[in-house]
């Protein structure tokens, strides 16, 4: 049912992406793309340290990379990462939105274009807004929205200006976040 | 403002009728075109169709509003020390002028980066850099040399990152909102007002085109890099953005990869 999951971070979340991609098993069906806010100019290292214990392969894609399904694609450094389309992934260099290259609103919104009601977006920990706009454009496709609970968030701006501007069916601490998308994997 | 698929469409075939500038074949279009609305307050469709078509100062303006990037100065800092170091200090016999092209050239600062990197390595009178547009207001714009005043300090910290041998401020003459480069520096800089269909730039050493190729799509791309092939030397460099690729292209055989971290590739001797 469900064509491909968007997740959104800054501050906080990353401990939340490992053991995640830790514990998603390596048969995990659909694509991932996170937009994790990062330091500018670090162009490697961080694949590298997601990737460590993870069961799933974490790429940052290029500029027209195919889409392949179980794939965790990362946005990459001081570019914006959208969905093309169901097969494709493109990159840009607009402004930064609140500061923010990758932008968390920006992927969100092209994913909601390209798959609709087939779409899971999940906002996670961190210190600004960003996604909050994006979410509302999943919402309003027909997608499903996850919020990592702000009590368990290490930072509970994001997640709450998420909530503040839109529906969310769901607001779960970060092991429902990963038992739900478990769960996805045997429909 | 949000723009409607009817209305990219009707913008893109006024500017093709006007401007006689084919737009179909760009990657995500519409974006360029409600940042541009954004920029010049345009609020109605009908009335920025109607400019397009009559005044022609306007729709130069808007082409260029449309395709200036905002990208930093020394943007990808470790690419410009291998620049410096590697590229032109090792790979260079220095017996003739190096010859830079900006194909369809839409930041001033990748080319002031250039020009900054050349005047410490004392190369700018070894080099000839031509850059390439089909807008003339956007030539003035990069001619110009202005930057906003409110980025200097974060280039000043780019500039730091590549090991700058001296104070970034000492290219720029600072006024209120704006700083400008030196225009000593950008005296010898050729900009030449022509599409990249009528190219007329030949033997070319290095041709720039970092983060260009996100704009086309792949028919385009291979048509656009069939035009840069064309006016290089063989065994000049061809430089593209670090998430871009040539793995789409349709004669990719024909640039072999010479740094792969950097996207720098080589046209075949």
């Amino acid at each position: 049912m469900y064509e491909a999951i968007v997740i959104g971070g800054s501050a906080g979340s990353f401990n939340v992406i490992i053991k995640m991609l830790n514990e998603l098993p390596a048969s995990f069906r659909l694509p991932l793309f996170l937009c994790l806010h990062r330091l500018k100019n670090v162009r490697s290292g961080f694949v590298e340290a997601l990737s460590i214990k993870s069961k799933i392969m974490v790429i940052e894609p290029d500029h027209n990379e195919k889409i392949r399904s179980g794939i965790a694609y990362l946005a990459p450094s001081n570019y914006h990462m959208l969905i093309g389309s169901k097969e494709l992934i493109l990159l840009n260099i607009e402004d930064p939105i609140n500061h923010s290259r990758p932008s968390i609103d920006i992927l969100f919104e092209s994913a909601a274009e390209v798959y609709k009601d087939k779409l899971i977006g999940i906002i996670l920990s961190g210190a600004n807004n960003d996604g909050a706009y994006g979410l509302k454009k999943i919402h309003l496709s027909g997608g499903l929205t996850i919020v990592q609970d702000p009590k368990d968030a290490q930072i509970n701006t994001m997640p709450d200006a998420a909530i503040q501007n839109t529906t969310i069916n769901h607001i779960y601490d970060t092991e429902q976040i990963i038992h739900f998308l478990t769960q996805l994997n045997t429909v | 403002m949000e723009i409607s698929t009817i209305d990219e469409k009707n913008i893109v075939n006024e500017i093709y009728d006007s401007c006689h500038f084919d737009f179909r074949n760009y990657l995500m279009f519409r974006r360029r075109i409600e940042k541009a609305v954004r920029l010049l307050s345009i609020k109605d469709m009908n009335h920025l169709i109607k400019k397009i078509k009559n005044e022609n100062d306007f729709s130069d303006r808007f082409l260029m509003e449309i395709f200036y990037d905002n990208i930093e100065l020394f943007r990808d800092y470790d690419f410009w020390i291998y620049l410096r170091e590697k590229w032109f200090r090792q790979l260079y016999n220095k017996e003739n002028k190096i010859k830079i092209w900006y194909p369809d050239i839409s930041s001033g600062e990748e080319l002031y980066s250039m020009i900054i990197l050349l005047e410490e390595i004392g190369l700018m009178g070894e080099t000839e850099i031509l850059a390439t547009s089909i807008s003339l207001q956007m030539l003035l714009k990069i001619k110009s040399g202005s930057v906003p005043m409110k980025k200097m300090n974060h280039y000043i910290a780019n500039y730091t990152k590549i090991n700058g041998k001296g104070k970034l401020s000492d290219y720029f003459i600072y006024y209120h909102d704006m700083a400008c480069l030196d225009p000593l520096l950008l005296k010898n800089v050729k900009f030449i007002r022509q599409s990249l269909e009528d190219n007329t730039v030949q033997n070319v050493n290095l041709a720039m085109f970092r983060n260009r190729m996100l704009n086309y799509t792949l028919p385009l791309q291979n048509k656009i890099l069939d035009i840069i092939y064309r006016g290089m030397l063989p065994g000049g460099s061809l430089i593209i953005g670090v998430k871009e690729n040539i793995t789409n292209y349709y004669r990719k055989e024909i640039f072999i990869p010479e740094n792969h971290e950097e996207k720098i590739f080589k046209k075949i001797e």
